[in-house]
């Protein structure tokens, strides 16, 4: 079967300085790579979540997706017909079986519109002007569970968790086969949160359309994905199955992801692995693997070789961006958050090429 | 020059009975009603609840940073034993950035664009009887504990060229620099990423310990409150709901809206689920005055009691206090 939604080798480049200052300063490449060498396939029905700290380029994929913004080079296949290179009215009939719900859920909606209006505003967009647009309104808030009153209200008489819903409804009018969600739980409470989440998982169980999910939030993935991929610095470090990537993680990246995810319990192990510094600048990306500057693994080899994609020979779906994975049990990583101990064991018996200076300390 | 305080009272700070109203053109929004709790010295109290309950309102009257039409109708707010609402508002206003500080919740907001992290930090220090030399000796110290690498050439950076975690860490070095007996720290984690809110909260755990000051932590993530606070209050549209120790009320709540709250976290869930759990409905409009539980309209173990009375605090163990009748139910049953 093919794909819904192919993304192959994405570049997106942004100008960080106009040509006469770049000319006066002497710099070379006035640019910065957002994304770089990006590929993934989003199947009918699929959920596919894009994880990674700001500034890891996970928004710009989407905004190249839906056509905000263009790529460099690369190619993106919609339902087998590239749509990269088409024009924005060539693009039209496309963009139609998208649908976007963007981070800021009331930011996205015009205050001077009434639900009504936002709601239908697809269909005006899109030349359908022989429908029936209260009706179609009164549909769009059933489906999202809200009363049909609510077609008469301005944003500013919404709540956060409502106005997402509007958000929703609006993504949904059209009846894409792909829906991008852009961080959709960001700045919801987490009693709303689950009720949002429930909301987009009963829809597509019910209508069949593809999510994109975007978001740093780890639970939502857990819940909602069934396969996810991790960004940083514009590239994929690790992608796989959700399942598998929350049970083995392989890149230090991830693990450190997983475990920065505070446990609601106060008795919960509290030796987490903390990820040193923040992430590099775009303008100085590190040489060799990326991640080297702040992984806690870190060997010469990090900073000279960059990483090619590998994966594991029962799983040619997790694939990985590291020279020294992490070892796939799972046993070591609970015991290793238990007691720093059993993190000086697991170097030694990853058989290090030159040992690392915590595991030379007790001697 | 810090005066040395003779008497070392338990609790930092005490709230008791606390009453705040909002003016609007709809009529009175009762924020807080009947808030009470007390926050001992050297621990940090987390105040938990959903966006409208109140909590940022009350950080925010601790430090007296209210908007006009904020009115306080009753109650009385102790820090270090005086009344803060009965001080006079010079003596009061020298309290801040002295006794007490704060940190905000939006990084990017906090600090002043056109001034350097070093004037911000120096100005900072304006109770203090010491050459500017001296205080920016002080700053730099300050910025190397919070982990702001090469402090020297940084002092003279802008907050636009430090990153949000980065002026996070400024934010608080600016607020424990003065060595406060209190710290006030509205949401200071929700704004960054996930792997820099650890940091934020270790770094934030270890200067406390240090200083030996008390946090009032104001969030909404549970798992955050967890890991940083000793103790917790929850609070549900103006009101107390229930408070105890962190193990108490993670372990053991007694509050069906607490109860409900710690369900929702997704963090507590291991197994895939396609259905989260919620808290259905929404936080009830805080206009006019009401009689029975505040929380009874989404409640699902509401009875006719609910709607009758104000539920009284009961007390659970030896220091959990909830507020709702079925503690009271159950305590007749069992006696």
């Amino acid at each position: 079967m093919n794909p819904l939604l192919r993304v192959k080798d994405l570049h997106v480049r942004f100008r960080t300085m106009g040509p006469l200052k770049a000319l006066a300063t002497g710099t070379k490449d006035p640019f910065i790579d957002a994304v770089c060498g990006v590929s993934f396939e989003i199947r009918k029905g699929e959920t596919l979540a894009l994880v990674g700290e700001s500034g890891s380029g996970k928004s710009t994929i989407a905004r190249t997706i839906i056509g905000l913004q263009r790529a460099v080079s690369g190619s993106i296949t919609f339902d087998g017909q590239e749509i990269e290179d088409l024009s924005r009215t060539e693009r039209k009939p496309y963009l139609r079986r998208m649908a976007m719900m963007f981070q800021d859920p009331l930011g996205s909606l015009s205050p001077r519109l009434t639900v009504q209006s936002l709601l239908t505003e697809p269909f005006r967009i899109h030349g359908l002007k022989d429908c029936d647009v209260g009706g179609e309104a009164k549909r769009l808030l059933r489906m999202v569970g809200l009363p049909a009153d609510f077609a008469r209200r301005y944003p500013h008489q919404l709540s956060g968790g409502q106005a997402r819903r509007i958000g929703i409804a609006r993504a949904l009018a059209l009846n894409p086969d792909l829906i991008i969600a852009d961080e959709p739980t960001a700045g919801l409470d987490v009693s709303v949160q689950g009720e949002v989440l429930n909301l987009l998982a009963r829809l597509q169980d019910e209508l069949g359309m593809a999510v994109l999910i975007i978001t740093h939030n780890l639970n939502v993935v857990r819940h909602m994905a069934d396969r996810m991929a991790i960004m940083y610095l514009g590239r994929f470090v690790e992608v796989g199955s959700t399942e598998r990537i929350f049970d083995q993680p392989r890149h230090p990246y991830t693990e450190a992801l997983l475990a920065a995810n505070p446990e609601p319990d106060p008795d919960a192990v509290l030796n987490r692995i903390e990820v040193r510094g923040e992430m590099p600048s775009l303008l100085r990306r590190p040489s060799g693997c990326e991640f080297h500057t702040r992984c806690r693994y870190a060997q010469d080899i990090c900073g000279r070789v960059f990483p090619e994609p590998s994966s594991t020979p029962d799983d040619t779906e997790h694939s990985f961006r590291c020279h020294l994975p992490l070892e796939r049990d799972p046993a070591t990583l609970f015991e290793r958050r238990l007691s720093p101990v059993d993190f000086t064991s697991r170097i030694t018996s990853r058989h290090r090429p030159s040992a690392s200076p915590r595991s030379v300390a007790p001697k | 020059m810090r005066r040395d305080d003779s008497v070392s009272p338990r609790s930092v700070l005490e709230i008791r009975g606390l009453n705040l109203d909002f003016g609007t053109p709809r009529g009175r929004v009762h924020a807080l009603r009947n808030v009470s709790f007390d926050l001992p010295a050297g621990q940090v109290v987390g105040i938990v609840g959903e966006s409208g309950s109140g909590k940022s309102t009350l950080a925010y009257t601790v430090m007296g940073l209210l908007p006009d039409n904020a009115e306080v109708t009753a109650g009385s707010i102790l820090f270090e034993g005086k009344d803060l609402l009965k001080m006079r508002a010079p003596a009061r206003r020298s309290l801040l950035g002295d006794r007490l500080s704060m940190i905000f919740q939006d990084p990017m907001t906090a600090l002043n664009p056109v001034r350097t992290i070093g004037s911000h930090m120096i100005d900072i220090q304006h109770h203090e009887q010491v050459s500017r030399g001296e205080k920016r000796a002080r700053a730099l110290e300050m910025l190397h504990r919070v982990g702001i690498p090469d402090p020297e050439s940084r002092v003279g950076a802008y907050p636009h060229h430090f990153s949000g975690g980065m002026r996070q860490r400024v934010c608080i070095a600016m607020a424990l620099l003065v060595k406060p007996a209190l710290l006030v720290a509205d949401e200071p984690t929700t704004a960054l990423d996930a792997t820099l809110e650890v940091q934020i909260i270790h770094l934030l755990k270890q200067l406390q310990k240090e200083i030996g000051c008390s946090i009032l932590f104001v969030s909404h993530h549970l798992g955050a409150v967890a890991e940083l606070c000793d103790r917790v209050v929850i609070m549900y549209a103006g009101e107390v709901v229930e408070e105890g120790s962190v193990r108490d009320i993670f372990h053991n709540p007694a509050h069906p809206y607490t109860r409900a709250l710690l369900e929702c976290d997704p963090g507590r869930i291991k197994k895939s689920t396609r259905t989260l759990p919620s808290i259905p409905g929404e936080v009830p409009s805080l206009l006019g005055t009401k009689l029975g539980c505040i929380f009874r309209s989404r409640c699902p173990q509401a009875f006719d009691r609910c709607v009758q009375e104000n539920p009284v605090e009961h007390r659970i163990g030896l220091d959990q206090v909830a507020r709702c009748h079925l503690l009271d139910e159950k305590r007749l049953v069992s006696a």
